[in-house]
């Protein structure tokens, strides 16, 4: 039994820590559905310039990692806000099609992604573990330091934008504007506001998901596309629009993957994260969690 | 007005449209009168780092080529393009610089996926290419065959041969592979597994990582505990720092081989170097010759920094054998002559391998390299020394 705990406890945490960082992709991705109904396709490219961004900090500026860390969660803001101002209100201002501010959010990531890379010469970012190489201990289970910082991260981010949505009028103006444009605006809130605040809190979380995730694997411009992929499919997983559901898609998503890496195959991770996401489209179009957390008054 | 004003966009956007297919259509400026090198290159991808460097190097040494009258009184132009390492566009750089600028040569830096692509091209073709970095044994030329494809650097083969006889020497018997599940990562499984038996060693389980992956913890343990002694890795630099993360984190201390001197010093420029210290790895050349120096030497003279880089010994070499090509043949405009040219180099000094080492080829013998000329490394406070092996 003590040998079973012992293999099967850090497949858990490996598997729940990386899937809370797909979880974190796809909750800076519902962030911006749940304001405007438009998907982020820069979304993988936002959490890629934070890091380029505390990278520079650190490797040009000279800034310890503390200090560097915050300056790359603002630039993710910047490059949110950014993408909101050139591209995205200005085409739902003329009312276009909403496939071209889709389009243009991809525009924006791969611009970044290319600056960036030109910058750096395609060389990879180093943001070292910020806690150290050696891991900490739980009994005779190791825990990756990494890991559990993604993990907390992941808890306090989702507990935070909960409160936001649920307990401040912002987070009310938010959800309204969502829910019914026209509606919203002639209650007199600023929609073009609101949409503006989510792609910042949307930069502002895939930063954080990027920069904790650098020290992972060496990461460079293009990283920030698998990235957003795996978040991607973990919103899809989890359920559309729902925030928490994304999160507990990304999860689920890192669970199976470790457990498919522990007990099967090493090689095949990334074909299972895909497996999994054609038989949720085909069993359950509408994920796995799709009431996770909302309110029954709001399920229907 | 809205009317007249779309007419002017018409007419502005034809006139692009003509001039685009003017400059398109023209010859690339200088043709004629100098000879041209294709350079296919994985500025992005798996090795993006060490290729980069690369390049940075090989266009040194053609502008020192250039600077002292070039051959045969023309100037070397190089055409360079990315590939991404990606086959499809390998092939397709070299088809441009073949067909629209009329490059007779051409110059690879990419992993072995991407140099399988060349290779079919340029026997396809009948264009000479030649690379400078670690590659398959599928990359070798059958026994007597005349290649149109060569190379300066150790192939799977070599390298397998200088683990084994590690292994062996170490009394290590059973062994784990971490490798990629790139070409070259399975190739170097294949090999492994194929010749174990040779040096007494028994593969006792194998971890496939996949491009990026972000963490290898579960498949360090489980390699573990199949009982392996030993490590041998065949990966790209970013798994690497994942998979010595991964040992880090079960406190798993077995000795481990890695494949590749490029890849580990690209790895300790990405990772903290005390994650790879007393980590033994397979080298190109042996680094205490005065001509590595030479080539670190060259590479600080054109960045401005010292990087002492074994990787940069092979495309050192890989360039030097094709500028002597290019000298020897008799037509630097007609591939086939630079072919032929190939086989005309004696003894042209390397650095890559042993000391003394010279690049010859032969129907048959595609690569300069011999076992003999790898040699082993150790990580030792973030730099990697040479055992003298």
């Amino acid at each position: 039994m003590e040998a079973i705990l012992v293999k099967f406890t850090p497949i858990i945490i490996v598997g729940v820590s990386l899937g809370s960082l797909f979880g974190l992709v796809g909750l800076a991705y519902t962030v911006i559905i749940n304001a405007s109904q438009l998907v982020n396709f820069g979304q993988g490219d936002f959490a890629m310039f934070g890091v380029a961004v505390c990278w520079f900090a650190m490797s040009v500026l000279g800034l310890p990692l503390w200090l560097a860390f915050p300056i790359g969660v603002v630039g993710g803001a910047l490059i949110g806000l950014l993408t909101e101002k050139t591209i995205v209100t200005p085409l739902l201002r003329r009312e276009a099609h909403p496939f071209y501010p889709i389009l243009g959010t991809m525009a924006v990531g791969t611009i970044a992604a290319g600056v960036v890379g030109i910058y750096t010469g395609f060389y990879w970012m180093r943001v070292d573990l910020f806690l150290g190489v050696e891991p900490w201990r739980i009994g005779k289970v190791p825990v990756n330091t990494q890991g559990a910082l993604i993990m907390g991260a992941t808890v306090v981010l989702v507990v935070a934008y909960w409160f936001l949505l649920n307990k401040t009028l912002l987070g009310a103006a938010l959800r309204a504007t969502g829910f019914n444009r026209e509606v919203s605006t002639l209650l007199g809130i600023q929609t073009s506001q609101m949409v503006r605040l989510s792609f910042v809190i949307s930069g502002v979380i895939a930063a954080i998901a990027g920069v904790l995730c650098a020290p992972l694997s060496a990461f460079n411009a293009f990283d920030g596309l698998p990235l957003a992929v795996n978040g991607f499919i973990a919103l899809i997983v989890g359920g559309w629009g729902n925030p928490y559901a994304a999160v507990l898609g990304g999860i689920t998503l890192g669970l199976i993957r470790a457990l498919l890496t522990g007990y099967f195959s090493s090689a095949h991770a990334e074909l299972a994260t895909f497996v999994v996401l054609v038989l949720v489209l085909t069993i359950k179009p509408e994920g796995l969690y799709p009431g996770f957390m909302v309110p029954k008054t709001l399920r229907e | 007005m809205r009317k007249g004003f779309f007419r002017s966009e018409l007419v502005l956007v034809s006139i692009a449209l003509v001039c685009i297919t003017i400059l398109g259509a023209t010859p690339a400026v200088g043709e004629k009168n100098t000879i041209n090198i294709g350079y296919t290159c994985g500025f992005t991808g798996p090795a993006a780092m060490e290729f980069q460097r690369a390049a940075e190097l090989v266009k040194g040494i053609v502008d020192e080529v250039n600077a002292a009258g070039g051959i045969h009184g023309r100037q070397i132009k190089i055409f360079v393009a990315d590939d991404g390492n990606d086959p499809a566009r390998v092939m397709g750089n070299l088809k441009r610089f073949r067909e629209r600028d009329n490059c007779t040569v051409m110059l690879l830096s990419g992993t072995s996926t991407a140099n399988f692509a060349g290779k079919a091209w340029a026997e396809k073709n009948s264009v000479p290419a030649i690379c400078g970095n670690a590659q398959s044994d599928g990359l070798l030329a059958k026994p007597g065959q005349k290649a149109w494809w060569f190379s300066t650097c150790p192939h799977t083969r070599h390298y397998i041969g200088a683990m084994g006889v590690r292994a062996r020497e170490l009394g290590h018997k059973k062994v784990g592979v971490e490798c990629s599940t790139l070409a070259w990562g399975q190739d170097g499984l294949n090999m492994i597994k194929k010749h174990a038996p040779k040096y007494g060693l028994e593969v006792v389980g194998v971890v496939q990582a996949e491009p990026k992956t972000k963490d290898l913890t579960i498949q360090a343990r489980t390699l573990r505990d199949t009982g392996a002694e030993m490590v041998m890795l065949v990966e790209y630099a970013a798994e690497k720092g994942v998979w010595a993360r991964a040992m880090k984190d079960i406190g798993w201390d077995a000795y481990v081989l890695s494949m590749s001197g490029g890849m580990m010093a690209d790895a300790l420029l990405a990772y903290p170097a005390e994650l790879f210290e007393g980590w033994e790895v397979v080298l190109m050349s042996d680094i205490s010759k005065p001509r590595c120096k030479k080539v670190w030497d060259k590479y600080e003279e054109i960045k401005g920094k010292r990087l002492e880089a074994i990787d940069l010994t092979g495309v050192w070499d890989a360039i030097h054998v094709l500028l002597e090509a290019v000298r020897l043949s008799d037509n630097p405009d007609n591939p086939k002559a630079i072919r032929e040219a190939f086989y005309k180099i004696k003894d042209l000094p390397m650095a890559i391998g042993r000391e003394g080492a010279k690049a010859s080829y032969a129907p048959g013998k595609n690569c300069t390299v011999t076992p003999e000329d790898v040699a082993i490394g150790v990580v030792k406070s973030g730099k990697i020394v040479g055992l003298g092996k």
